[in-house]
C-alpha cells in the first residue's frame, strides 16, 4: 500500500503496525456506521411508532468492553514491541552526529567530515545523535518512518538501516521560528562503495551522488566574510544578491534609509551606517526592519568577525 | 445553607496556634533540607508538602468537620495528584 | 414572562449586570461565538496560504501568527468552554430542578474573566512586536526566545483560566447541593454527569497550566531558568507541565459534547437510554485516566523509555470508555421509534466523524506509528475530526436541540438540513485529506510545502470553503430564526428531562413550584421497562 516509499528497516514494521489498526479500525467503523444506518431505518417511527425502555443488558456491556479492551491491548502491543526495534540500535551502527539549528541541519561523520545534506550507505545501520544549538526541532524522515525531536541540553538518537537507494526529504517538525518549514534537507543513500570512496577521500572529493558542487557566489572584498556569513548561518535568511528571503538582503543595504521598529513597538528611521549593522548583528531584537518577523537569533561576533562581515556588506551594492 | 448552621464547631484558638507552628516548623526543615543536598530537597518536597497541605485542609479550612463523602472527594484528588507525580518520575528517574 | 423580558435592570446592563444563569449562558452564547467566527477567518486563511508553492501568498511570520491564534481562539476560547459554559450555564440548573446555579455572582464573575482574557490575547494581535508565532503550545524554549508578543498571548491564557476553575467549582457545587428533592444521583440527566466529569478535571488541571504560563512569563521577563536548559532548565518539563493539562483539557472539550448527543439521542429514538450507569460512570473513568496519559504527546521528545510504554499502555486504556459511550449509542436506537430532525441528524453525524477521530487517535497511540505521524497533518486531522466532528458538531447539534428552548423560536429544518450537506463533505474532504498528507510525511504548522503533497492539499482546502459555506448557512438559519421565526412550542421534540417541562424560553426563576422527581429519567414509554 505504500504511498511513499519504505526506504528504511523501520518503514515496514510501523506500516504492518500502522495496517493492522487500520483494518480493525475501518472494521469496527464499518460495523457501528451500518448498526446506526440500519436501526435508524429499521426502527423509524414511520414503521415502528412505540418505542421499548430497554434500560441496559449487562452481558452486553461486560462483553464489550471486555472485548475493547483486549483488542486495544493487542494493538499496544504490536505497537510498543516493534517501537522497541527502532529504539535499540545495533552495536555496528555508524555513529552520526546531526545539529539543527534554526533553519538548518547540519551532519558531523566520525572522521570530522561535515555536510548538510545526510549521506549514507545502502544497507549500513547508522544511529543518529540529534543534538540542537537553539531551540527544540524535529528530525523527521518520512520515507524512513523515522521521527525524533531535537532537544537543547540533550542527546537524543534514533537509528536505522537505509533499504533502498535514493534521496529522501528531511523536515523538521517542531515549530521552531519563522522559516520553520524551510528547514529542510535531503538523506542521500548511496551504494557502500560510493560512500566509501567520499569518505575516505580527501577534502576535495565530491560529494557521493551528484557532480562537483557549484561555487557560490562571492561579493568583492571578500576577505573570508563569506564563509563566516555561512558558518553563523546568517545566509540562511539573507541573501547576498538581491534574492527575497526571510531576511532582509545585504545587497544595496549599506547607506540607504531604513524604517524599524524597536523593542517598545515605536517605529522610526534610521541611516543603515556602520553603526547600525553593528547593532543589528550584535543585539538583533533590538531594532527590526519593518516589513521583516523579528526572528533573527542572537548569535554575537566577535570584533574581527564584525570588521570583516561589515566592510563585506558594505561593497554589496 | 443550613447545613452549615449545624455544624458550627467552636475550635480552640490554641488549635491553630499549634498547626500554625507545626507548619512553621515543616517549612524550616525544607528549607534546611534544601541547603544539605538537591535530592534530599526533592524527597522531602514530595513528602513533606503534602502533610503540610493536609494541616490547612483539615483545621484551616475545616475539612476535619466535614463529612465523610467530602473527604473522601478531597482524599481521592489527592490520590490522582500522587499518580500525576509518579508518571512524572517513570520520565525522569529512567532518562 | 421568560427570561428574555424580565430582568432587575432593562437594556444592555440587564445582560452584562445580570447574575441569572440563562443570561450568563446567553451572554457565553454571543461572545463565543464572535470568536469562532473569528478563528474561522485564521482558519480559511491557513487553508488559503496552502494554495501557492512558491511564492507564498502571505509572509511565514504572518502563516506563524495564524495558526498559533486559530489554535489558542479555538481551543481556550470555543471549544474548551463552550458546551459547558452556554448550555452547561443554560441548563444545568433546570435539568436539575433548581432556580439558579450555585455562586450566581461568581457565575457572571468568570463571564468577565473569560472576556478579559479573550480581549487580553486579541490585544496581542496589535500590540507590541507582532503576534504570538509559536503555534498554542507555546513550546519552550522557543516561546522564551521568540521576539514575538508571548507574553500577552500567554497571560490572556492564563486569565481563561480562572473562568474556567471558577466555572468547575460553581457546577460542581450545584450538582452536590441543588438537585431538586427526590433527583438522586442515578436520576440525574446524563448531560450533568458529563458536566459533573468535566468540571472535576477543570478544577484540578486548570492551576498546572496557571503555574506554567506564569512561569513562562517569569522566564522571559527575569530568566529564572526553569525552561531554558542553557540556563539549567529542562524543556521536556514544560511539555509534562502543558500536557498534565492540556490532554485533560481535551477531554473537557470532549465531554459536555459526549453528554449532550447523550441527551438528544433517547429524545428522538424515544425510548429510555441503553446503558445509563455505563454512559456515567465512563464519564468519570473518561475525566480520571484521561488525566494520566498527556505523555503519549511527547513519545518522540526523548522521555524515558519506560514513561514512553506507560504512557502508551494507559492511553489504549482511556479509549475503552469512549468505546462504552459509542457502544451505548448505537444500542440506544434499537427497537426505538426513531425520527431524524436536525438535531438528531447532527447527533449521528457526531457519532460517525467522533469514530474516525478516536479510531485515528488508537493509531497514534501504537507507538511505532507515533513515530511516523506525530506533528504531521495526520495529527491535525485526527484533533479535528474529534474536536470539530466530536465537538464542534456535537455543539451544532445540541444549539439545534435546545435553540427553540433557548430563545422560544423555530428555525427552519430544511434549511438546517440543507446546511447538513456541506458541512458533511467538506468537512471529510478537508480533514481525510491531513489524515493521508500526514501518513505521507507533511508535517504541520508549515507555511509551504514539497510538490507531492500540492493535489492533496487543494482537496482540503476546497472541502474548507465547502464546509464554510456549510457553516454560515447553519448559522444565517438561525440568526434568520431569532427574528422571523415561528413561536416555539414547549416541548416541540417530545423530550423527558425537566428543561421539556418549562415554557420556551423558560421564566425568569425556572420553576414556579420546585419540581419533586420520583422516578428515573428518559422514561418514554411506561411499563415497557426491562
Amino acid at each position: 500500500m505504500p504511498i511513499i516509499p519504505q526506504a528504511s528497516s523501520a518503514a515496514g514494521r510501523v506500516d504492518s503496525v500502522f495496517l493492522f489498526i487500520l483494518v480493525l479500525c475501518a472494521a469496527v467503523l464499518v460495523f457501528i456506521t451500518a448498526a446506526l444506518i440500519y436501526f435508524v431505518i429499521r426502527y423509524n417511527r414511520k414503521r415502528h411508532s412505540k418505542g421499548e425502555d430497554i434500560e441496559g443488558n449487562t452481558w452486553l456491556e461486560i462483553f464489550w468492553t471486555a472485548a475493547t479492551t483486549v483488542l486495544f491491548l493487542v494493538m499496544f502491543y504490536y505497537g510498543w514491541t516493534n517501537f522497541s526495534y527502532m529504539r535499540e540500535a545495533p552495536r555496528d551502527a555508524m555513529q552520526i552526529q546531526v545539529t539543527g539549528r534554526q533553519w538548518t541541519w547540519s551532519f558531523m561523520y566520525p572522521n570530522g567530515k561535515q555536510t548538510a545534506d545526510l549521506y549514507l550507505a545502502l544497507d549500513r545501520p547508522v544511529k543518529l545523535e540529534l543534538r540542537s544549538a537553539d531551540v527544540i526541532h524535529g528530525f523527521f524522515v518520512p520515507a524512513f518512518r523515522i521521527k525524533q525531536d531535537v532537544v537543547p541540553g540533550k542527546a537524543n538518537y534514533t537509528w536505522f538501516t537505509p533499504t533502498q537507494l535514493g534521496s529522501f526529504d528531511i523536515a523538521c517538525t517542531v515549530i521552531c521560528g519563522v522559516s520553520h518549514a524551510d528547514m529542510l534537507s535531503k538523506a542521500v543513500v548511496v551504494p557502500v562503495g560510493e560512500f566509501e570512496k567520499w569518505y575516505f577521500g580527501d577534502d576535495d572529493t565530491p560529494l557521493p551522488g551528484q557532480a562537483v558542487s557549484s561555487e557560490p557566489v562571492r561579493g568583492s572584498a571578500d576577505g573570508g566574510a563569506y564563509e563566516i556569513l555561512q558558518d553563523r548561518f546568517c545566509t540562511t535568511c539573507h541573501s547576498i544578491d538581491g534574492t527575497p528571503m526571510v531576511g532582509p538582503t545585504f545587497r544595496g543595504m549599506y547607506g540607504r534609509k531604513q524604517a524599524v521598529t524597536d523593542s517598545d513597538g515605536k517605529e522610526r528611521n534610521v541611516d543603515v551606517d556602520e553603526d547600525y549593522l553593528v547593532r543589528a548583528i550584535q543585539d538583533p531584537m533590538a531594532e527590526i526592519m519593518k516589513g521583516y518577523p523579528p526572528a533573527m537569533p542572537k548569535n554575537p561576533l566577535s570584533d574581527e568577525e564584525l570588521g570583516l562581515v561589515v566592510e563585506y556588506i558594505k561593497s554589496l551594492k | 445553607m443550613e447545613a452549615t448552621k449545624n455544624h458550627t464547631h467552636s475550635i480552640p484558638y490554641r488549635t491553630y496556634v499549634i498547626v500554625w507552628l507545626v507548619l512553621l516548623a515543616l517549612t524550616a526543615i525544607l528549607v534546611l533540607a534544601s541547603a544539605v543536598s538537591r535530592s534530599l530537597a526533592v524527597w522531602a518536597m514530595l513528602f513533606l508538602t503534602p502533610v503540610k497541605a493536609g494541616l490547612v485542609f483539615f483545621f484551616f479550612m475545616h475539612l476535619k468537620y466535614e463529612k465523610t463523602f467530602l473527604k473522601a472527594l478531597v482524599f481521592m484528588t489527592l490520590g490522582l495528584l500522587v499518580m500525576v507525580i509518579a508518571l512524572f518520575f517513570l520520565d525522569i528517574s529512567y532518562r | 414572562m421568560s427570561y428574555l423580558e424580565e430582568g432587575k435592570r432593562k437594556g444592555i446592563a440587564g445582560w452584562i449586570l445580570s447574575t441569572d444563569h440563562k443570561r450568563v449562558g446567553i451572554l457565553y452564547l454571543a461572545s463565543m461565538l464572535s470568536l469562532f467566527f473569528v478563528a474561522v477567518v485564521f482558519g480559511v486563511l491557513m487553508r488559503i496560504e496552502q494554495m501557492a508553492l512558491d511564492p507564498p501568498i502571505f509572509p511565514a511570520q504572518m502563516y506563524n501568527a495564524l495558526f498559533t491564534l486559530h489554535g489558542v481562539i479555538m481551543i481556550f476560547m470555543f471549544v474548551l468552554p463552550g458546551l459547558s459554559a452556554i448550555f452547561g450555564n443554560f441548563f444545568l440548573p433546570i435539568m436539575i430542578g433548581a432556580r439558579d446555579v450555585a455562586f450566581p455572582r461568581l457565575n457572571l464573575m468568570s463571564w468577565y474573566f473569560f472576556i478579559a482574557g479573550a480581549l487580553i490575547v486579541l490585544s496581542s494581535l496589535f500590540t507590541g512586536s507582532g503576534p504570538p508565532d509559536t503555534g498554542w503550545t507555546f513550546y519552550a524554549p522557543f516561546s522564551l526566545r521568540s521576539g514575538t508578543n508571548i507574553t500577552l498571548g500567554v497571560f490572556g491564557a492564563f486569565v481563561l483560566g480562572f473562568s474556567s476553575i471558577l466555572t468547575g467549582l460553581n457546577f460542581i457545587t450545584t450538582i452536590h447541593r441543588m438537585r431538586a428533592p427526590g433527583m438522586g444521583w442515578h436520576r440525574m440527566p446524563l448531560f450533568i454527569w458529563s458536566l459533573y466529569g468535566t468540571s472535576w478535571v477543570q478544577v484540578l488541571a486548570t492551576p498546572i497550566i496557571g503555574i506554567t504560563f506564569l512561569l513562562v512569563i517569569a522566564e522571559r521577563f527575569f530568566g529564572i531558568g526553569v525552561f531554558d536548559p542553557a540556563k539549567g532548565g529542562d524543556p521536556l518539563l514544560y511539555q509534562h507541565l502543558f500536557w498534565t493539562y492540556s490532554h485533560p483539557a481535551v477531554y473537557i472539550m470532549i465531554l459536555p459534547a459526549m453528554g449532550a448527543i447523550t441527551e438528544i439521542i433517547p429524545t428522538f429514538a424515544r425510548r429510555t437510554v441503553f446503558g445509563y450507569k455505563a454512559i456515567a460512570y465512563s464519564s468519570l473513568a473518561i475525566a480520571f485516566l484521561g488525566s494520566l496519559v498527556w505523555g503519549h504527546h511527547m513519545f518522540t521528545s526523548g522521555m524515558s523509555e519506560v514513561a514512553n510504554y506507560a504512557f502508551s499502555l494507559l492511553t489504549f486504556l482511556v479509549a475503552v470508555p469512549s468505546a462504552i459511550k459509542v457502544f451505548n449509542w448505537t444500542a440506544t436506537l434499537y427497537k426505538g421509534a426513531v425520527r431524524v430532525d436536525p438535531p438528531m441528524l447532527y447527533a449521528l453525524t457526531f457519532i460517525f466523524l467522533f469514530s474516525i477521530g478516536g479510531l485515528t487517535g488508537l493509531m497514534q497511540g501504537a507507538l511505532a506509528v507515533n513515530a511516523q505521524v506525530h506533528d504531521t497533518y495526520f495529527i491535525v486531522g485526527h484533533f479535528h475530526y474529534v474536536m470539530f466532528g466530536g465537538t464542534g458538531i456535537g455543539f451544532f447539534a445540541a444549539l439545534l436541540y435546545w435553540f427553540p428552548k433557548m430563545f422560544g423560536k423555530m428555525y427552519s429544518a430544511n434549511a438546517a438540513v440543507a446546511a447538513w450537506v456541506p458541512i458533511f463533505i467538506g468537512f471529510n474532504m478537508l480533514y481525510f485529506s491531513m489524515l493521508i498528507l500526514g501518513y505521507m510525511g507533511m508535517p504541520r504548522r508549515y507555511y509551504t510545502h514539497l510538490p507531492q503533497y500540492h493535489s492533496l492539499h487543494m482537496v482540503a482546502t476546497i472541502g474548507s470553503f465547502i464546509m464554510v459555506a456549510g457553516v454560515i448557512l447553519f448559522f444565517g438559519n438561525l440568526i434568520a430564526a431569532l427574528y422571523r421565526g415561528k413561536k416555539a412550542a414547549d416541548n416541540p421534540w417530545g423530550g423527558v428531562t425537566l428543561e421539556w417541562k418549562v415554557s420556551s424560553p423558560p421564566p425568569l426563576e425556572n420553576f414556579d413550584r420546585t419540581p419533586v422527581i420520583v422516578e428515573r429519567p428518559y422514561i418514554f414509554n411506561p411499563g415497557t421497562t426491562r
